[in-house]
């Protein structure tokens, strides 16, 4: 695992990687333990600043999946026709075969793709109903990393409860403006605002420069 | 057996020869309808007055995600037009409920809590500072406009145009624009290398019938609530209050401006190349207390100027949302606070480049 590496990765995860960086990112995840595990990593430690409800179990899941595919029963091999050679049988075999076990890697990789690569970009809003907990952590600065659930050196003890992490905004969601002081809010608001509504071109855009004023949300 | 089963099974017994009835069916449908639609933007026009003529004329509503530094948002918006008149409302679907509405030439805005902001829409419509509509032509030499096909957006045929700028110093855009009506499906804000910085995206949309808001005489001018113009699913958690159509409300908050105003004290040297004061006005602050306020454009960019007392708080330093950004400081014992949709550093340009000349006013 070289530096580089790492930095793809915790690029990856802040979402700030080259586009073109992603595919070869997440081989190189699929392949290497160590940056599996710093991947995982990386993942609770913005959970935990999310206040997300993270269960363990999900670490597993693509292994399980790329198991049950290895052991599901195959029935997919076509039947050479009869008056076929045997040479011509056995072709049609192989290439069957080289097909499910790429039909198998693709499952896994989406699989892969599904638990490690996606949840990052559609953040999950925090559970309304508590959980056992498992570890807590209470505030940015103050936070102390989940103990023993999920970490890569004991995959095989994950434990299937749910690991409850306290939202990091109980404050409040954070300030729409990044500005030293939050009282400045409503006020930078309304200058945005009317900005908007008598700056001659935001008529072109139509209720387009609206949808930042409104859609945008820090914090989450 | 299952539907789905059962309907292949009755596809397969037809008869060899005959048709299915679906499209036929369809498209009897499609010409009994009224044809109430509202009228479609002339489709010689120019892409971009073709677009703002669209989005000024017609009612429709549909779901649009926002998309900014790796963050989804969901929104919902719904706009009839009603005798020239635009009817629009914008809400959050996502996180903490948001909401922004207009009627004609009013703005009202609950963005957190029970705050709300009132202003008064004061654009051009579709036309530029120069009071003309956007053509392409006018954007040289600091963009660069293109057409870069066709692609699908919300199930709905599209052309691309695409708004390069010339520089770092202002964004630029790529519109999805939806063929038959002119509309804008898809938006991406662009940086200097065309790298994508923010997108809103139709997911859904659905034009409605020319006129009043079905069961709703007036949608917003009366005494109505967004939340009842909204989807009853609509998580707002209380209403924005009426507002009387055609001026602002008394005590709304909404500012009256006084456009041109001919003494000012307040000029710019060294704007950003391309940029120009487009527009002077006197306004007052959400306390009412005086205001001035400058529109720097360079005929697709724009940036807001305030200069307000000194007395009042005001931003000291940088700041921003999303890709919009904001400058502030004192100078000449007034709060300077400059507002954006550009980039940082020419934000801070306009800020550096506003002078103070007492004897010219103010």
């Amino acid at each position: 695992m070289s530096e580089q590496q790492r930095e793809h990765v915790s690029a990856l995860a802040d979402g700030e990687l080259d586009p073109d960086l992603i595919g070869p990112t997440i081989s190189a995840l699929e392949a290497n333990a160590d940056l599996k595990a710093r991947w995982e990593h990386y993942g609770l430690i913005g959970a935990a600043l999310r206040g997300e409800v993270v269960s363990p179990e999900y670490r597993t899941l693509a292994a399980r999946v790329r198991e049950q595919l290895k052991t599901e029963p195959v029935p997919l091999l076509t039947l050479p026709k009869a008056g076929h050679s045997r040479h011509h049988g056995q072709r049609q075999d192989t290439r069957s075969r080289r097909g499910t076990y790429a039909g198998i890697a693709l499952a896994a990789s989406a699989a892969f793709l599904v638990v490690y690569a996606l949840p990052p970009l559609f953040s999950v809003r925090p559970a309304t109903q508590p959980s056992p907990i498992l570890a807590q952590v209470s505030a940015p600065g103050t936070t102390t990393l989940p103990v023993s659930p999920v970490t890569a050196a004991n995959p095989g003890e994950v434990s299937p409860r749910l690991v409850r992490l306290e939202p990091s905004s109980v404050k409040g969601p954070a300030p729409r403006w990044h500005a030293a002081e939050p009282k400045l809010q409503p006020k930078l608001d309304h200058l945005l605002l009317n900005h908007q509504a008598s700056s001659p071109v935001s008529g072109i855009k139509g209720f387009f420069p609206y949808a930042t004023v409104v859609g945008y949300e820090a914090g989450r | 057996m299952k539907p789905d089963a059962e309907s292949a099974a009755v596809r397969h017994q037809r008869p060899p020869g005959t048709r299915p009835l679906g499209p036929l069916v369809a498209a009897l449908v499609l010409l009994a309808s009224p044809l109430t639609a509202s009228p479609l933007p002339d489709p010689d026009l120019e892409p971009f007055e073709r677009m703002g003529q669209a989005l000024g004329s017609l009612s429709y509503q549909g779901i649009l995600v926002y998309s900014h530094q790796n963050r989804m948002e969901t929104l919902r918006i719904q706009q009839w037009v009603v005798d020239g008149r635009v009817q629009a409302v914008l809400e959050s679907l996502s996180g903490q409920p948001r909401l922004i509405q207009q009627d004609g030439p009013q703005v009202l805005c609950r963005l957190s809590g029970e705050h709300l902001i009132a202003v008064a829409q004061r654009a051009l419509g579709q036309r530029t500072s120069s009071g003309q509509p956007l053509k392409a032509r006018d954007l040289a030499p600091h963009y660069l406009v293109q057409s870069q096909g066709q692609t699908r957006v919300a199930g709905r045929q599209t052309q691309v145009m695409a708004i390069t700028p010339g520089d770092d110093l202002r964004y630029g855009y790529r519109f999805y624009l939806d063929t038959e009506t002119g509309l804008p499906l898809k938006m991406d804000l662009l940086d200097a290398d065309t790298a994508i910085i923010e997108q809103i995206m139709f997911t859904s949309l659905t034009l409605e019938p020319a006129g009043p808001r079905p069961g709703t005489a007036a949608p917003l001018s009366s005494p109505t609530t967004a939340g009842a113009l909204s989807a009853p699913t609509t998580d707002v958690p209380s209403a924005i209050p009426p507002v009387a159509a055609g001026s602002p409300a008394p005590g709304s908050g909404i500012p009256e401006a006084t456009s041109n105003p001919a003494v000012t004290a307040w000029t710019f040297q060294d704007l950003p190349p391309g940029f120009n004061l487009a527009l002077t006005e006197r306004i007052p602050d959400a306390a009412g207390n005086p205001m001035e306020h400058f529109i720097i454009s360079d005929g697709l960019a724009t940036i807001s100027v305030y200069v307000e007392s000194a007395a009042q708080e005001g931003l000291n330093g940088a700041s921003r949302i999303g890709a919009i950004h904001a400058q502030g400081g004192k100078i000449a014992g007034h709060q300077v606070t400059v507002v954006g949709e550009a980039p940082a550093r020419t934000v801070a340009a306009v800020l550096s480049a506003v002078r103070h000349q007492p004897e010219s006013g103010g």
